[in-house]
């Protein structure tokens, strides 16, 4: 009953434009990487340029890993392997030209914003609003040309690779349009819709499963194609294919809230995070199980080739990192680690690992055979290889021991009730060497990668590339009798937009259940009556706060510890942040705590602030934090602070009526006050004009609400 | 797709071959490796379990948790104090002539204070000490109440959660030994009143 036999062509041109980018976005990534953990512990690094500092290197590397390199990786292998898993070509070529082109497009734009200072502050989600719209458009042009091709399929079944590319699709598009939310306040800036402990939720909800559907379920796609393409066994368990994919869609969407473990989240939310973060190891390692188990009988085939030993180590990492990361969500572990470089350790073996060994070992293969040729050398595959491993070791290792050193000074008392090391600096100061390594880790593996970019050019050069690969396949039949005894799951492979709708609501029950009450809800977040919207000046010291991208290092999240009260004072409570648009919780200390950085407890004169931004290492020797003499230099952008205040106005936040009209004096009022009482100190130059007067306002003024509540 | 590109059949590990291959990719019907599942059943029973503590009866609270890490760390202190007599404050603060404890209130002052205060005394950000002009008074017990209490408003932190009494002590007795009347030059304007 099957169709007349069909001629057509796998599009290889496509595939390779994204191989191509990879290879690019990958080396541009990891050469970021390599100078922000250089950055980390020589300041000099950012070579006193604003455009290279830490706080704005550190998210371009991010994103440009997460989204450039991974992204196209995604790309590439979803090109490759949906059009030979369906029988046919790509619904549209223009449609893929536009989705590569778009797709590179946004990451030159994401680069130069974000070097340039603009962001939203919001981790893996730093791109300002006119690119967030690119990214939805360019994603719906994927998503469009993906299911397209499923529609005009030869093929009557999904492959369970094809499931989790539908998963990935619709789940990043919800992801990326909630938390993009945003309000407009002119082209490159915008607040968060969202403020404080909601903005947060929404944040991590996003942030872990971009994680999740960035990170992990296109690539267990790829997985379940390139691993037994490459070893050439059947995949191990077709049910466990079944179980483990719906129950990891289903419950990873729950797990964000165990990135604010302790934090002012509500608990139930906390619980909820940590309990479906357990649950989730399962289901990860059933990836893992298939992926490995696949290879039984074939093991001697690993020896010999470099793909295989990439893709052995890819899972072996996959299954550690699902591994440690529920064991990091439960509250007592997460204590430990939360705020220290334990969670860096934790994320680059999923990224070095699990996504960058599945993309060498996916290009490796791909290349030579797209090019109808053998890779150049095996043996420099081979010592890429070695390399990369060793380099994860290098980089990952010391990473977990300065987590836990730090850790230990942080929460250490002497018998008299004293913190051991009162000065934060001492606890960064002994983990410099855990630094160094790391950034020695990355170099090895950076070169890995370049090792790689060589081998491919040279593979390309000696073969011979087939644009357009000849192919044939039956056509589909209308009819179709599944037979008796057919297994259960099979209607649902045939029917792609059932199982897209099905995906779509096992990922919205958890981010609803969650979010709903966190909004709705009065009693999550319990309202305090002394804190106050932010003057005009702080406003705007707020922005250069979030523009400089300080979250990237100083956390704003006082958690309930002894030890953290003791150093930073009471513990943070969810309604001092109820008009942080965006949230500035971070989830990192290189530097200490800024939440209560003006009380009493902590505060600073003026002039020390000053002094610290001009040269951190005058007034705190040994400090690692760069220094920001720009911010004496430039002026604050004041035309723009009636608009800013109308913005939050339209956000809920109580200014009084026409306010907006009255901003710009009273900014420039309490300016002028600063610059008069840095002068008394002796701050001859001090200029009420500069970035540096509003950037002091708002630090004197966080934590200092509540404290004039319990004064009173 | 290429001959080279066909799947291995073993015989005695693929018995349970599936009847349907995508692009040359072949499934078998195994089961569910059962330590597998049962460490699924585990972790929901592990979700179960925590949620009834939770939700049901109110454990893992964080104020709780706080509370009960502050008590112990209070006995504990009480205890250690007893023991060790160590209960100096702003009221029976002693000049400390000791070679050893001015070593210690040197090693505090450099790793503290210079940065406002200067290595030679002669203040900066701070006051001078070094001149014979006082904001807050200049015996034992009024440095050793500046230096625990701060003066918040005027930038100086209180130092009572990083330094215990005695080193509170040690540094105090350091400065007015050290710099008490050394006038060093380019000294920072005097502050305060006059006391000889």
């Amino acid at each position: 009953m099957s169709g007349q036999v069909e001629k057509f062509y796998y599009d290889n041109k496509i595939v390779k434009m994204f191989a191509y980018a990879t290879g690019l976005w990958g080396v541009v990534g990891m050469l970021v990487g390599v100078l922000v953990a250089f950055q980390i512990y020589i300041p000099f690094m950012n070579f006193d340029m604003e455009f290279t500092t830490f706080g704005r290197t550190r998210p371009l590397h991010t994103n440009a890993v997460i989204f450039a390199f991974v992204g196209n990786g995604i790309f590439t292998g979803v090109y490759y392997s949906l059009q030979r898993l369906l029988k046919t070509r790509m619904w549209s070529d223009k449609l893929s030209l536009i989705n590569f082109w778009g797709w590179q497009l946004i990451i030159v734009a994401a680069a130069v914003t974000l070097l340039a200072g603009f962001t939203t502050g919001k981790e893996y989600a730093e791109l300002e609003w006119p690119i967030d719209i690119a990214i939805a458009g360019i994603w719906v042009v994927f998503g469009w040309n993906m299911f397209a091709t499923i529609l005009k399929r030869r093929e009557r079944h999904l492959y369970v690779a094809i499931w989790f590319y539908i998963a990935t699709f619709v789940t990043v598009a919800v992801l990326h349009i909630v938390n993009s939310f945003e309000l407009p306040v002119s082209f490159l800036k915008s607040y968060s819709w969202y403020a404080g402990v909601q903005d947060a939720l929404v944040q991590w909800w996003y942030g872990h499963n971009a994680v999740a559907f960035f990170l992990t379920t296109p690539y267990l796609g790829l997985m379940y194609y390139f691993v037994p393409k490459a070893i050439k066994r059947p995949i191990y368990s077709y049910k466990l294919s079944i179980v483990h994919f719906w129950a990891l869609i289903f419950l990873y969407i729950w797990a964000g809230p165990h990135h604010l473990l302790y934090t002012s989240l509500p608990e139930w939310a906390q619980t909820l995070g940590v309990v479906f973060s357990v649950m989730l190891i399962a289901p990860s390692w059933g990836g893992m199980i298939n992926g490995l188990l696949t290879m039984r009988g074939a093991w001697d085939k690993v020896r010999d080739s470099s793909v295989l030993k990439f893709f052995v180590v890819a899972i072996t990492a996959y299954g550690m990192s699902t591994f440690e990361g529920p064991m990091l969500s439960l509250k007592s572990v997460n204590a430990i680690s939360h705020f220290t470089d334990w969670t860096i350790g934790h994320v680059h073996i999923g990224a070095l690992g699990w996504n960058g060994f599945l993309t060498f070992g996916m290009m490796y293969w791909l290349i030579p055979k797209m090019f109808k040729t053998k890779l150049y050398s095996e043996k420099l595959a081979n010592v890429h290889f070695w390399i990369g491993t060793i380099g994860i070791l290098v980089y990952a290792m010391p990473l977990y021991w300065a987590g836990f050193t730090q850790y230990l000074m942080w929460q250490d008392f002497t018998p008299d009730g004293f913190l051991k090391y009162p000065n934060f600096l001492e606890t960064v100061t002994q983990i410099i060497p855990m630094y160094v390594t790391r950034s020695i880790g990355g170099t090895l593996y950076l070169v890995g990668a370049l090792i790689l970019v060589y081998n491919l050019i040279k593979t390309v050069k000696q073969g011979e590339f087939e644009a357009n690969e000849e192919a044939e396949a039956p056509a589909l039949v209308k009819e179709y009798n599944p037979g008796l005894g057919e297994y259960w799951h099979r209607p649902i492979e045939r029917k792609p937009v059932q199982l897209l709708i099905l995906a779509l609501v096992m990922i919205l029950i958890g981010g609803a259940v969650e979010m709903v009450p966190t909004f709705l809800v009065e009693s999550n977040v319990p309202t305090i009556e002394a804190v106050k919207p932010y003057t005009p000046l702080e406003l705007q010291g707020r922005d250069i706060y979030i523009k400089e991208g300080c979250y990237n290092c100083h956390s704003q999240m006082i958690r309930p510890f002894r030890h953290e009260i003791e150093r930073y004072g009471d513990y943070s409570k969810s309604g001092e942040f109820v008009y942080d648009h965006p949230f500035q919780w971070g989830s990192k200390r290189t530097g200490p705590d800024l939440a209560r950085e003006g009380s009493k407890k902590l505060r600073k004169s003026h002039s020390w602030h000053y002094n610290h931004m001009e040269d951190p290492r005058s007034m705190s020797p040994g400090s690692v934090m760069p220094k920001y003499p720009w911010l004496m230099e430039k002026d604050i952008d004041i035309e723009s602070t009636p608009a800013k205040i109308r913005a939050m106005q339209t956000l809920g936040v109580p200014y009084e009526e026409e306010f907006d009209a009255k901003a710009i004096d009273n900014l420039k009022a309490q300016a002028s006050e600063i610059a008069n009482e840095l002068k008394e100190q002796g701050i001859s130059d001090a200029d009420a004009n500069k970035e540096i007067i509003a950037l002091i306002a708002y630090l004197q003024r966080l934590g200092t609400d509540v404290e004039k509540a319990e004064t009173k | 797709m290429s001959d080279n590109d066909k799947i291995e059949i073993i015989e005695e590990l693929d018995e349970k071959l599936m009847d349907h291959e995508y692009d040359g990719i072949h499934e078998l019907d195994n089961s569910l490796p059962p330590w597998w599942l049962y460490m699924f059943y585990g972790t929901i029973i592990f979700a179960i379990v925590y949620m009834v503590n939770f939700f049901g009866m109110g454990s893992y609270m964080q104020q709780d948790e706080l509370n009960s890490e502050k008590e112990q760390a209070e006995l504990a202190i009480a205890k250690y104090k007893e023991k060790y007599g160590k209960n100096i404050d702003e009221t029976n603060a002693v000049l400390i002539s000791d070679a050893n404890a001015l070593a210690d209130g040197a090693e505090i002052y450099t790793k503290n204070c210079v940065a406002c205060h200067a290595a030679n005394g002669g203040g900066g950000v701070g006051p001078n000490f070094t001149d014979n002009f006082w904001i807050h008074g200049n015996t034992i017990n009024d440095l050793f109440k500046t230096i625990k209490y701060g003066v918040p408003e005027k930038g100086m932190i209180p130092w009572e959660s990083q330094l215990n009494p005695e080193q509170i002590q040690n540094v105090a007795s350091y400065i007015l030994t050290e710099f008490k009347g050394k006038n060093v030059e380019g000294g920072k304007e005097p502050q305060g009143e006059e006391i000889n």
